[in-house]
């Protein structure tokens, strides 16, 4: 690489930002009840349907799979996500900015691990403009209105990994539930001279523990299984000081088995389920789901380039979301694609991978008939080894 | 197959980094689906009204004596009758021939006349009969302007002139005899001086107003013009208004020329406010609202409502007269309403109101940028005062009255609130 090369890069960078700008967008099917679950999955997982999701060390979901990381690692992800939604016979774009996955992780000789991550568990980004018209004093008056929402339920993890034995790694993470919501209201009429904007703010926090055990096997050239299990505890909401909400974290459990027979091959499956119902005390008009999510996927080995090989992967998933804007569930359905490329002797590893996911819904008539979402996320997270 | 690799990995890095910084930007801006997908349901705007006016009064005097920009002369009878004052105090003695290396002495004049600007002229109704009168009183109207009343006789008067209608463009001349004002050059001091009353006589179905331009229009000054001698050759002087007394540089300025009131509508009763007239006037109304209105961020519109009291006996009843709202920026301090009123400020976004005097109606005010100002404060710092006034204050004989708080509950100033209520929780 010459001298020259950064400045080409940068330049490159710019313009990709440019095209990558979003288009305009809609009330989502997505970020329904207290907001939408990325899954706490990391890039490589996710890439891969979810499937390696408990057995995945930069995922915080099992707390003994961190075991299976041999060195230090500081690991970020970063998930933009474009999605258009249709609603009878209309559609329209948005897009939304995602950090959902932070994670550093330190070796303690060669049975323990001890790790810090801070994942999304449920976010609440929103933006919805609508116009009004209302009769006041007789006269008509008409306004637009925007509401937006920033802020979600994060999951504050500290895990610690032992391994007794090679092929055994026993996990426990206990989980502080944290966040908090800011819901800005703002009013614009259309008549400046004889109204005022009307803007309302307001903040509520979260708060909550969890406690979380799991276990990862592993048979060389075989396999590996990882199984966990979270136990949701009190989950609060907060308006200051007064709690005006309270329910249960949802409890977690979940099982991945990865087949490693095929030489350059992982094939991956998963299963877990999380009882959102839990949360029914957070809010007072929650329509809460639960149901599996299910993910397939693969991950081989790819060309090598100098002295280093790309793996790539793909995947499948099937989730029942946890928030709906009626009695019936939101279903996802989620297609992926990716690749990892490392650098420096692999000691830096950037994973890229493309989400294509639709969700569908059936609205009412009156409100516009049946409503589908499809969505782009572009997952990218980047893993240093110092 | 390396540079394969290295090409590659600039690919690699250019994605990562668009992504992290291109993720960082957000459309959420939704709709389509509302209210179905939507998580909040739009709020009710609702409305009270209430007594808030704790203080309303109308003071006259507005625009101060000298600084008209216009004079109103009127002549309407009993209703209204405004003449205008011009002092020329300081009349020249002397001139000089175009040949002649010194002065010499006025003692004689010739084309003696007034020259005045209007704004306002009838060019197809009827014709305007102006009157001239010599209104020095010696001094007496040093020390009170309006003693000057008394000076519109019959033996006083210098000149008239009626102007056919079509001949009311924008400068009328009134030729003054030559005698009288050289009687004034060749008078002792301090008596070598020309106060002109002007006024307006509408007997045998004249014109009854004209309002002409005052001396704080630069360039469109009311001018005495005349020859200080009989040989046409000498050029004419134009003498501009000034005024020696009093002893005030400021007030003395505005004592150039300035409006008498001489007739004037009766001052309104107890009960009524009133906003313009002759003199104008404006109102002054302080509230009483509860802080834990004033301070909600939930306020979207106030309204002061106004009943309109008829007056059908006010100058030019039927026609309409706009009325505006401004903010006083006196502070507390100034316990003077005068001096109060002196100091306001128009809204940003202005709304006006065109009333005739001789109308009835309950009439709106949107003063909510006004309450919006008093957030955050309190009223011994901020008062909450607002004043009604018309932009053609003193140019216009017209007027309004208002109900002022004394009258019938029905008939008393309200206070209406718009109001959105407090956002809920932010939960679903």
């Amino acid at each position: 690489m010459t001298s020259g090369m950064p400045v080409r890069v940068i330049l490159a960078a710019v313009i990709a930002v440019a095209i990558a700008q979003p288009a305009r967008a809609q009330g989502t099917l997505s970020t329904q009840g207290l907001g939408f679950p990325p899954g706490q999955l990391s890039t490589h997982a996710k890439t891969m349907g979810g499937a390696t999701g408990e057995t995945d060390p930069v995922s915080p979901l099992n707390p003994a799979a961190i075991g299976l990381l041999s060195a230090p690692i500081l690991a970020f992800h970063i998930e933009p996500e474009y999605r258009t939604i249709q609603v009878g016979g209309r559609s329209v774009r948005t897009s939304l900015a995602r950090f959902p996955l932070f994670m550093g992780a330190l070796t303690l000789g060669g049975k323990w691990v001890v790790s810090l991550s801070a994942s999304t568990l449920l976010d609440r980004t929103f933006e919805t403009v609508t116009r009004d018209s209302q009769v006041v004093s007789g006269d008509s008056v008409k306004s637009t209105i925007t509401e937006r929402s920033e802020g979600a339920i994060n999951d504050l993890r500290l895990a610690a990994s032992y391994s007794p034995s090679p092929w055994l790694k026993l996990g426990l993470g206990v989980h502080g539930m944290s966040g908090s919501d800011i819901l800005q209201t703002t009013r614009e009429f259309d008549d400046t001279v004889r109204f005022s904007r009307d803007a309302q703010r307001v903040v509520i926090g979260f708060g909550g523990t969890a406690v979380s055990v799991g276990a990862v096997t592993m048979f060389p050239r075989v396999g590996a299984l990882g199984v966990t299990y979270r136990r949701g505890g009190a989950l609060r909401t907060y308006d200051d000081d007064v709690v005006v909400g309270s329910g249960r974290a949802p409890d977690h459990l979940g099982l991945s088995a990865v087949y490693l027979g095929i030489r350059g091959t992982a094939l991956a499956v998963r299963a877990a389920r999380d009882n959102w119902s839990q949360l029914k005390g957070m809010a007072p008009t929650l329509n809460i789901h639960e149901g599996w999510d299910i993910g397939v996927g693969a991950d081989v080995t790819g060309p090598r380039f100098a002295a280093s090989a790309i793996g790539l992967r793909a995947g499948g998933r099937w989730r029942t979301l946890p928030f709906s804007p009626g009695t019936s569930p939101v279903k996802e359905q989620t297609w992926s694609g990716g690749f990892v490329v490392p650098f420096a002797r692999r000691a830096v590893e950037l994973h890229m991978g493309a989400l294509r996911s639709s969700r569908s819904y059936d609205l009412p008539v009156a409100n516009g008939g049946p409503a589908s979402e499809k969505s782009w996320t572009l997952s990218t997270g980047f893993s240093v080894r110092p | 197959m390396k540079s394969w690799f290295k090409f590659l990995k600039s690919i690699a890095v250019v994605g990562g980094i668009a992504l992290a910084f291109g993720a960082c930007d957000e459309t959420l801006d939704t709709g389509l689906a509302c209210p179905a997908l939507c998580p909040h349901q739009q709020a009710t705007i609702q409305d009270t009204t209430f007594f808030a006016v704790e203080l309303d009064t109308s003071v006259a005097g507005f625009p101060t004596l000298g600084s008209e920009p216009t004079l109103v002369i009127a002549s309407m009878g009993d209703t209204l009758e405004t003449m205008a004052i011009v002092r020329y105090d300081s009349l020249p003695t002397t001139f000089r021939y175009s040949v002649a290396a010194e002065d010499s002495l006025i003692y004689a004049v010739d084309s003696v006349d007034l020259k005045i600007f209007f704004t306002t002229g009838d060019t197809l109704g009827a014709p305007t009969t102006l009157e001239l009168y010599d209104v020095d009183l010696g001094g007496a109207e040093d020390s009170d302007p309006s003693a000057v009343r008394t000076a519109f006789t019959p033996d006083r008067l210098l000149a008239t002139r009626t102007i056919p209608a079509d001949s009311m463009r924008d400068t009328v001349s009134i030729p003054i005899p030559a005698t009288r004002l050289l009687a004034k050059i060749l008078a002792p001091s301090p008596g070598n001086r020309l106060r002109i009353g002007i006024k307006i006589n509408a007997s045998g179905g004249g014109a009854n107003q004209l309002s002409m331009l005052s001396s704080n229009n630069i360039g469109a000054e009311p001018v005495l013009r005349f020859r200080p001698h009989t040989d046409p050759a000498v050029a004419k002087y134009t003498v501009e208004p000034l005024s020696t007394t009093p002893e005030n540089p400021f007030i003395r300025a505005g004592m150039r020329d300035y409006l008498l009131v001489a007739t004037a509508p009766p001052d309104p009763p107890a009960d009524v406010i009133r906003v313009g007239g002759l003199p104008g006037r404006r109102a002054y109304i302080r509230f009483d609202i509860p802080s834990s209105i004033l301070d909600s961020s939930n306020v979207v519109r106030a309204t002061l409502l106004l009943t309109q009291r008829p007056n059908p006996g006010a100058p030019e009843s039927t026609d309409s007269l706009v009325v505006q709202e401004f903010q006083v920026l006196a502070a507390p301090a100034i316990t003077d309403l005068t001096r109060a009123l002196l100091f306001v400020s128009r809204f940003r976004s202005q709304d006006t109101v065109s009333l005739a005097a001789a109308e009835s109606d309950v009439v709106s005010f949107e003063i909510i940028e006004l309450v919006r100002t008093w957030r955050g404060t309190t009223a011994e710092k901020t008062p909450r005062a607002m004043a009604l006034a018309s932009p053609s204050e003193g140019s216009s004989p017209r007027l309004v009255d208002f109900y002022s708080i004394e009258a019938p509950e029905a008939l008393r100033p309200r206070l209406r609130i718009s109001y959105l209520p407090q956002a809920g929780g932010g939960l679903p």
